[in-house]
């Protein structure tokens, strides 16, 4: 228990870390993005002088109390979860954000959840069946491993998408038909979001589970020649039991170093979101930025640093739970 | 005791490590009892052996003479005098230690004459002639010839050669004190003796005062002149080698004898004894070894036993040897004479 | 008198270091090396050789000119022309973009920039990661305690947001290699100083470490001298690991826009990333000009590969285990083996399948023969030699003391009869049989050839006629399930017929027979102590009664107290139930009190069998002899022993003739040339491999002392029952 305990310390403080560089950013770089971002939202026609007066006050712009004020009433702000207005869509940051984010959850968890369970499927048999033709699938998940999120997603839209060449199986923009759907509970509308997002799930799974493959795999391997898997064959337990015990072992580093691993899928996710013009917070991320709607960006960054403290903390308390040593404290 | 000033000594030796109890926002740290009020003295041409279970203490208290560890209570003073905590660098010159596995006190990435070297070098102790030192050094730990050896790494070594370069490190800096921290038991057993006799052999061409460390009664009995037998953390019994064998005077060590091997025996072993070894989180009041004693009396629950003189030089901390009339006194409380009072009981 | 354990003549051969030595054979990582090494020459020399500036451009002849449809001749609008790129020509090796510049060109500039962003990017991130991490491991502390929440904290925030964030608000960064290599070695060193630390945790606490502290060495020199060279496979493992990382990062705001444009403000340089972004942007998938947007980000992917493919081969050298060596299908086929991949069994030669059955009769209440038994480690010529040409029977009911120094082959021997070795270890020659005959349940009631036999007969006989208690009970016991549940999970494979809760009291029933509470069961292994949890493998090992039972050191790890109790509870059981045991140990003192027979094994063969009793009052192996004069006695006078001068040898590299005789200080010259065989000698049951007991050579009077008696296992029951 104190274990998890300090893991959430650990995650609050590098919250606290991330709002603090959200707030200081636009406050101490050198040139003046603040200025043109400003100037550029009063010539954008969306955003009268209110707009323009949060902007600023936001971003430090023109604004004539202490920084040490402003770092309180933004912190007050973040707790009444305003998180500044989007002048680009004349909305407020988090009404925005909560209507991208399920885009984004959804996707990540089915990606992460499948390439996590494929890669520890793949990697066991990889492991098991040593020195057969399963072998051959190592430089494979090695090259898809190494291949950019974007680019996979790239050549999939070329192959299986419909604005492809080749086969044209699946749509390959946005998240939903927006040309003969409405949003709401209906067939056609839940249908056309199922078929959108078969391929930016299906480059995030592919890109991720290569590397699930092959660190399962070796951590399997290591885990077979402990000495409770060569007795578990002694106690003549079928094949099944003794691979379970191998596999139950050799997860548990996996787990415990997913931080790592949800933060290289969160990132490659912002990109495929992105090749696809799937609206979850990666593709708004990178909107916004082209729009230089510096709020918009901050809100993102920071509910994104939320989501993924989030899974990490998930992450260790499945770790607790399936590791008796872990929850001793001493 | 002779009256010779004992080369190195730590007196009342006590050390605590603090582990964590309990789980959540109610952990506490628990001190674990390590070392107790631990006495030992080592004295010149003279090997004298720790025996004891793992967990005895055996090596926190070797730890602590090599100024590796602080002691939380208790002084250690070389040639009669204490010695500054911390491990000033002529402490290194005068005691030096070897470990228990060969395969892991030698680094990997260096040559044997790099680890020879470094205390040379340290102490400015051979300048441009320490590739004849480095050599002369092997020869004395029989690595003969030399030079096969000083270019060679680690693991082009056996295990009884690693340990003798390990003791060859040792020697270099000619120290006074040499503390062996179980050095055999991961030897197999053909070697064994080969490096103990030359323990033995150093011992009297150098002049070392020499503490060798093991769980292992019958090689303490061969290596060492006088045995010190310790029990969770404390100090038990203390005898010449062939008398503590011969007639242990504490329940303990005669546990120890009757479990070790003996093809000799002439009866088969009978453990006079259930359970386990004492918890060092928290000891049995009184004398510690008390759950475990066949003989336990109510005395044995309440106080710690003084270290009672049973013969010449064999000391044991047994209520058994205590005088009915004396032991009775001390229940009562009134002090009595011949009694050294341990801190134990102050708790 | 010291020993001179040197003279002795050990392997002159030169040894090989072959730790070092096997990394570029594997073609995994010569394949690496390779692309590394051509991506490495381009990136410093292309630039170079490029036909063209990646800039320039040339509207008129690098581009094709499309008609617009609705302009031109017959439409009453000027012709106007939009662009295509030209695909791949001998001028434009990659063909030219939408803007008429070359492909080629634009790729080796791009190489060089990413490649170094990524290398200096590395640079920054180890050098920092090193400081903390090595800091904070050897420190320790508050120190350590501050630095690793500084990385917790910088592992935990996403490195891409982050990134993105960062370079959004530099704008200008993109035009500097080192800012950009510096904002992406901010979000990438917490990993490798996490690994870094925790490595230099273990290493602290190595005996050599203090061993340089107790010579005096200064802080620094230990960290820096003693320390750093054994992080280096590490090190190097994570600056390539940091290297692609940093190009990913680079590649993935460059096609984000974020790093600047070398074509316009604010300025950038030529990346792979770039020239992904242009191509997406300016539609070059759907218009099919692959070659325009392919080649970048297959040169990712191949650098990535290559990359990977290194770390492989530096992962094996840190973790030997992820090594085939040997392993291959191919090697095994060639040398005959069936090698199954379901990893049960150990793997036999089909020479040995299929070689002829020995015709000798079985001793009479023999209940395990091991007959010509030899395994190896690997094949072909690079084989060792673990065990040779090893005869053993096990009596029935009887304890078997099998002894033997480090190399002498006495686990693989009991190990591979019942085939539980892994391969690379191979069974080249022999049979075991067992002659099954069980106490309770439906075993065989045969004799089975445990080298012949299938899996399925196998599992008949595993841990129901034959059971295994093996050294290390930490180890032996999974960490993550109770020992209840491993009770539960192997009695209801073979003893199907009960219920739960009869599994259950069978359970508790075992635990109480070796002296443990029945409520133990709920405990998982860790919060057992090491004679408790070595009890629960004996408790487990004897569940269904086997015939037979095969302890491998099982005492070793434990103090001497609690193994007395221990063993003096197994050999209670023994008397009970009626199991064979054959007791695998190197302490020979404990086997004479414990064992009826004794074999001694030495450099992979049988040296030695005969009663215990008088194996250790009249011995008759040199080795034997030597062996029993290296336990110092617990009475009597104190006299100076010696051990055995040199060391027991490598299997790689056995002496010639009989392994012993360098050491031997009775060897013939004999004994150098032919390797002596176990044959019987006058006595009961005795057997010794040497050549001074055969053929009328003089024996030394040492070795030829009269056989006693009685057993001191009889001697011990007689004082007992009066």
């Amino acid at each position: 228990m104190s274990a998890l305990l300090r893991r959430l310390g650990v995650y609050l403080l590098a919250a606290w870390v991330a709002i603090t560089v959200s707030f200081l950013l636009p406050r101490v770089v050198p040139g003046n993005p603040v200025a043109v971002a400003v100037a550029r939202a009063s010539a954008s026609g969306d955003c009268n002088e209110k707009c323009v007066a949060a902007v600023s006050a936001q971003l430090g712009y023109n604004v004539h109390t202490s920084m040490w004020d402003q770092y309180v009433q933004y912190l007050g702000a973040l707790a009444h979860g305003d998180l500044g207005h989007s002048w680009s869509e004349n909305a407020p940051v988090g009404s925005l954000i909560l209507s991208y984010l399920p885009w984004t959850i959804v996707l990540l968890a089915i990606a992460t959840t499948l390439s996590f369970l494929g890669g520890s499927v793949v990697g066991t048999l990889i492991a098991w069946r040593r020195g057969s033709w399963t072998d051959w699938l190592i430089p494979f998940a090695t090259f898809f491993q190494a291949l950019p999120y974007f680019f996979l997603g790239i050549v999939l839209v070329l192959i299986f998408g419909q604005t492809g060449t080749l086969l044209k199986w699946f749509p390959s923009l946005f998240g939903w038909d927006i040309y003969t759907t409405t949003p709401g509970f209906n067939l056609p509308y839940i249908q056309s979001v199922v078929s959108h997002a078969i391929l930016p799930a299906a480059t995030v799974i592919l890109a991720s589970m290569a590397g699930f493959i092959l660190s399962i795999r070796n951590q399997v391997i290591t885990t077979m020649d402990e000495d409770f898997v060569v007795v578990a064959q002694a106690k003549g337990l079928p094949g099944r039991t003794v691979i379970w015990y191998a596999v139950r072992n050799a997860l548990l580093p996996v787990v415990a170093n997913f931080t790592i691993a949800i933060s290289l899928i969160v990132g490659g996710q912002i990109l495929v979101e992105i090749v696809f013009n799937y609206p979850g917070i990666g593709f708004h991320l990178y909107d916004a930025l082209g729009k230089l709607d510096y709020p918009l960006v901050q809100g993102v960054f920071v509910v994104l640093t939320l989501v993924v403290l989030a899974a990490n903390l998930v992450a260790d308390a499945i770790y607790v739970a399936i590791d008796p040593r872990a929850r001793q404290a001493a | 005791m002779t009256a010779a000033v004992p080369v190195l000594e730590g007196r009342n030796l006590t050390k605590y490590f603090w582990v964590k109890q309990g789980s959540g926002l109610f952990a506490r740290k628990a001190p674990v009892h390590a070392v107790d009020n631990v006495s030992v003295s080592l004295e010149a041409r003279k090997v004298t052996a720790f025996v004891g279970e793992s967990g005895a203490g055996k090596t926190t208290v070797a730890r602590i003479l090599a100024e590796i560890i602080k002691p939380d209570k208790g002084t250690v003073l070389l040639d009669g005098k204490p010695v500054p905590p911390g491990r000033p660098r002529s402490y290194a010159r005068q005691v030096q230690m070897v470990f228990q596995d060969p395969f892991a006190s030698l680094n990997p990435v260096h040559r044997v004459r790099h680890n020879l070297e470094r205390p040379l070098q340290i102490h400015h102790l051979a300048g441009r002639r320490s590739d004849a030192v480095v050599d002369a050094l092997l020869a004395r730990v029989a690595l003969k010839p030399p030079a096969q050896f000083a270019d060679r790494f680690p693991h082009e070594l056996s295990g009884g050669q690693r340990q003798r370069v390990a003791i060859a490190r040792a020697l270099a800096v000619r120290p006074r004190v040499l503390i062996a921290d179980e050095p055999v038991s991961m030897l197999d057993v053909s070697i064994r003796l080969g490096v103990l006799n030359l323990i033995a052999d150093l011992r009297t061409e150098e002049n070392l005062a020499v503490l060798y460390i093991t769980h292992d009664i019958a090689s303490a009995r061969y290596l060492a002149d006088t045995i010190v037998v310790m029990y969770a953390g404390q100090l038990v019994e203390v005898a010449p080698s062939t008398e503590l064998t011969d007639s242990p005077a504490h329940p303990y060590t005669q546990l120890l004898l009757s479990a070790a091997p003996d093809p000799d025996r002439t009866q088969p072993p009978h453990l006079k004894d259930r359970g386990a070894p004492a918890s060092l989180l928290a000891p049995p009041s009184g004398c510690r070894f008390h759950p475990r004693c066949p003989h336990a009396m109510d005395v044995c629950k309440r106080k710690a036993p003084p270290n009672i003189t049973v013969g010449a030089d064999h000391i044991a901390a047994c209520w058994l040897h205590v005088d009915p009339a004396e032991r009775q006194a001390s229940e009562n409380g009134t002090p009595a004479t011949d009694q050294v009072v341990s801190d134990s009981q102050k708790r | 008198m010291t020993i001179d354990s040197t003279t002795i003549t050990q392997t002159t051969a030169p040894l090989r270091r072959a730790r070092v030595l096997r990394l570029p054979r594997s073609p995994k990582v010569i394949a690496g090396l390779v692309i590394l090494g051509v991506f490495t020459v381009v990136a410093l020399i292309g630039r170079f050789f490029e036909p063209y500036s990646p800039n320039q451009t040339d509207t008129q002849n690098w581009v094709q000119h499309v008609l617009v449809p609705g302009t031109g001749e017959g439409t009453g609008f000027p012709a106007n022309y939009y662009p295509l790129p030209l695909p791949p020509s001998a001028a434009h090796l990659l063909g030219t973009t939408v803007f008429a510049q070359d492909v080629w060109s634009q790729l080796l500039a791009s190489t060089q920039a990413t490649m170094f962003v990524g290398l200096i990017a590395a640079v920054i991130a180890t050098v920092l990661s090193i400081i903390f991490g090595v800091t904070a491991g050897y420190i320790g502390g508050t120190t350590d305690e501050g630095l690793s929440l500084i990385a917790n904290v910088s592992l935990a925030i996403p490195g891409l947001p982050l990134l993105i964030v960062l370079a959004d608000y530099v704008p200008s960064a993109g035009s500097s290699l080192i800012i950009v290599a510096a904002i992406i070695a901010v979000t990438t060193w917490a990993y490798t100083a996490r690994t870094l630390r925790a490595q230099t945790l273990s290493l602290r606490n190595r005996d050599f470490i203090e061993a340089s502290r107790v010579s005096g060495e200064g802080r620094l020199r230990i960290i820096g001298v003693e320390i750093l060279p054994n992080l280096i496979p590490i090190v190097a493992a994570s600056f390539l690991f940091t290297t692609l990382s940093g190009i990913y990062a680079y590649v993935a705001i460059s096609f984000l826009g974020l790093a600047g444009s070398p074509t316009g403000s604010p300025a950038g340089l030529w990346n792979w990333g770039e020239m992904l972004r242009e191509g997406f942007a300016n539609n070059a998938v759907r218009g099919g000009w692959w070659w325009w947007w392919a080649p970048p980000g297959i040169c990712v992917a191949l650098l990535g590969t290559g990359l990977a493919l290194v770390n492989f081969g530096i992962d094996e050298f840190i973790n030997p285990r992820l090594r085939t060596s040997g392993l291959s299908a191919k090697a095994a086929r060639k040398a005959g083996a069936h090698v199954s991949t379901t990893l049960g069994l150990t793997p036999v030669t089909r020479k040995a399948a299929d070689g002829a059955a020995s015709t000798t009769a079985s001793t009479p209440d023999a209940v395990l023969e091991i007959r010509g038994l030899s395994v190896d480690y690997g094949f072909g010529d690079e084989a060792v030699h673990a065990v040779s040409d090893c005869n053993l029977v096990l009596r029935r009911g009887r304890v078997l003391g099998l002894a033997g120094e480090s190399g002498s082959g006495k686990t693989t021997l009991a190990l591979a009869a019942i085939r539980l070795l892994r391969a690379p270890a191979v069974i080249t020659k022999g049979q075991v049989l067992f002659h099954s005959k069980p106490f309770t349940g439906d075993g065989p009631r045969a004799t089975i050839d445990l080298v012949a036999a299938g899996p399925h007969q196998m599992r008949e006989v595993r841990w129901s006629e034959i059971a295994v208690v093996l050294q290390s009970s930490l180890n032996a016991l999974n960490p993550v399930i109770t020992i209840g549940a491993q009770f539960e999970d192997m009695l209801r494979v073979h003893r199907p017929q009960l219920d739960r809760d009869e599994r259950h009291a069978r359970a508790v029933e075992l635990v109480e027979m070796v002296g443990m509470n029945g409520d133990r069961l709920r405990s998982y292994p860790h919060e057992l102590s090491g004679g408790m949890r070595q009890r629960s493998m004996i408790a487990m090992a004897l569940a269904l009664e086997p015939q037979v039972m095969i302890l491998d050191e099982p005492t070793t790890a434990l103090d001497v107290v609690t193994q007395r109790e221990i063993l003096e509870e197994l050999m209670g059981l023994r008397d009970r139930l009626g199991f064979a045991a054959l007791f695998i140990t190197h302490d020979l003192s404990l086997l004479v009190e414990l064992a009826d027979d004794i074999a001694v094994m030495y450099g992979g063969r049988l040296m030695e069998r005969a009663p215990a009793n008088a194996l250790f009052r009249s011995p008759r192996l040199p080795y034997t002899h030597g062996l029993l004069h290296c336990f110092p006695p617990m009475h009597g006078k104190r006299v100076p022993m010696e051990g055995i001068p040199g060391s027991p040898p490598d299997l790689r590299d056995l002496p010639s003739g009989c392994a012993f005789h360098p050491r031997c200080k009775w060897a013939l010259d004999r004994c150098k040339q032919e390797v002596p065989v176990l044959a019987p000698i006058p006595g009961p049951n005795r057997e010794v491999a040497c050549w001074l007991h055969r053929d009328g050579a003089s024996v030394p009077p040492e070795l030829s002392l009269p056989d006693p008696a009685e057993t001191i296992r009889d001697r011990l029951t007689q004082v007992n029952l009066q």
